[in-house]
């Protein structure tokens, strides 16, 4: 299998559109069993406190490339099919989509294991930060929290 | 201060907003050209009103600016001084030790700049809240040898004492990937810190 042809990495600014938009950005593969996805959503509160959104950093030559490496050890550590990976930067409003992946494998629990297994990986090792937009007349947002 | 020396929130500000952060430089350039103040007294009285409106970053950055200007460290420090009366001791001492910080950071700047021919000059890139806390997404370090990453992250303490808490929990990024402790690090390697992430 020609792993890095089953690997897709791509940081855009602002929000991800929604795949329904962007049909090529879906992924396929031939002899899956299963399909999946998550999106992470910027949620309109962190601690309780109101944002627009958040400000996503990245250093961005690390960053695809530290991607890339989660997604070629997610196809061998986990057997599974082939992995696309999504993520913003730059600003993204709260109730959008900052971050998705999309795994697919031949059954659901290798597929599922690798998707938690590199979510994980990703918020220890990637170089993407965070900056909260609170929804205030102070901005005062540089807190790292997850998503 | 040239462009890439701008604090990291300004510039991802000026990114977003460029219009607004173009009328925002006219109107210093009007008020620069409204009277006969020179430069470095304009930066010693706006160090002064930023004493007063408890501003560290303006400070600093006018710190900057004044020595640019010709101003010494004296006149600096008895510019800031001047608030003591009027702005209490609290924030006066304040302001003086945000002076210092900036003072220690031009200083191991210009130690970068006219190091002898055999010093090794390494600039790290920072990133997220330690850009933010030490007001610039960059910072230039001074060696005499190929210095090891544990040396590297020790200058970026003594030269940012604002981040050194964070530096525990920091790995240094080589060449855009990790890099172990004993690594040696060149001149001619990228090098970035990278603190707590957080992406997703």
């Amino acid at each position: 299998m020609d792993t890095e042809k089953n690997i897709r990495i791509s940081i855009t600014e602002g929000p991800l559109p929604a795949l329904h938009s962007t049909p090529t950005n879906r992924l396929s593969c031939e002899g899956a069993g299963a399909m999946l996805r998550f999106d992470g959503i910027v949620r309109p509160t962190e601690d309780d406190r109101p944002i627009d959104g958040i400000a996503y950093e990245a250093y961005e030559p690390m960053a695809q490339n530290a991607l890339r490496e989660l997604a070629r050890t997610a196809i061998e550590k986990f057997g599974v099919l082939a992995i696309t990976v999504e993520h913003s930067k730059g600003m993204v409003p709260n109730s959008m989509c900052s971050f998705r992946l999309q795994v697919a494998s031949t059954h659901r629990k290798e597929g599922l294991a690798a998707l938690d297994w590199f979510i994980d990986e990703m918020k220890r090792d990637v170089p993407l930060w965070k900056h909260h937009a609170w929804s205030s007349v102070l901005p005062n947002s540089e807190e790292v929290n997850d998503a | 201060m040239t462009d890439h020396n701008l604090p990291s929130t300004f510039r991802r500000f000026a990114t977003q907003f460029p219009g607004v952060v173009a009328c925002h430089e006219n109107m210093a350039k009007a008020v620069d050209a409204a009277g006969p103040l020179d430069a470095k007294t304009r930066a010693l009285i706006k160090i002064g009103i930023c004493v007063g409106a408890e501003m560290e970053s303006a400070l600093r950055s006018h710190v900057q600016s004044a020595r640019q200007a010709g101003a010494t460290k004296p006149e600096i420090e008895q510019a800031i001084l001047q608030a003591m009366n009027t702005c209490g001791f609290h924030r006066t001492v304040a302001a003086w030790s945000w002076a210092q910080i900036q003072f220690q950071r031009d200083d191991h700047s210009e130690a970068a700049g006219p190091a002898g021919a055999s010093a090794v000059r390494i600039s790290v890139k920072l990133f997220g809240p330690q850009a933010h806390v030490a007001n610039t997404d960059e910072v230039r370090l001074t060696f005499e040898h190929d210095p090891t990453c544990a040396q590297v992250l020790d200058a970026l303490g003594d030269s940012c004492p604002e981040i050194s808490r964070t530096l525990s929990g920091s790995r240094l990024a080589v060449n855009q990937g990790f890099a172990t402790p004993e690594a040696i690090v060149r001149e001619s390697d990228e090098v970035a810190l990278i603190g707590l992430v957080g992406g997703g």
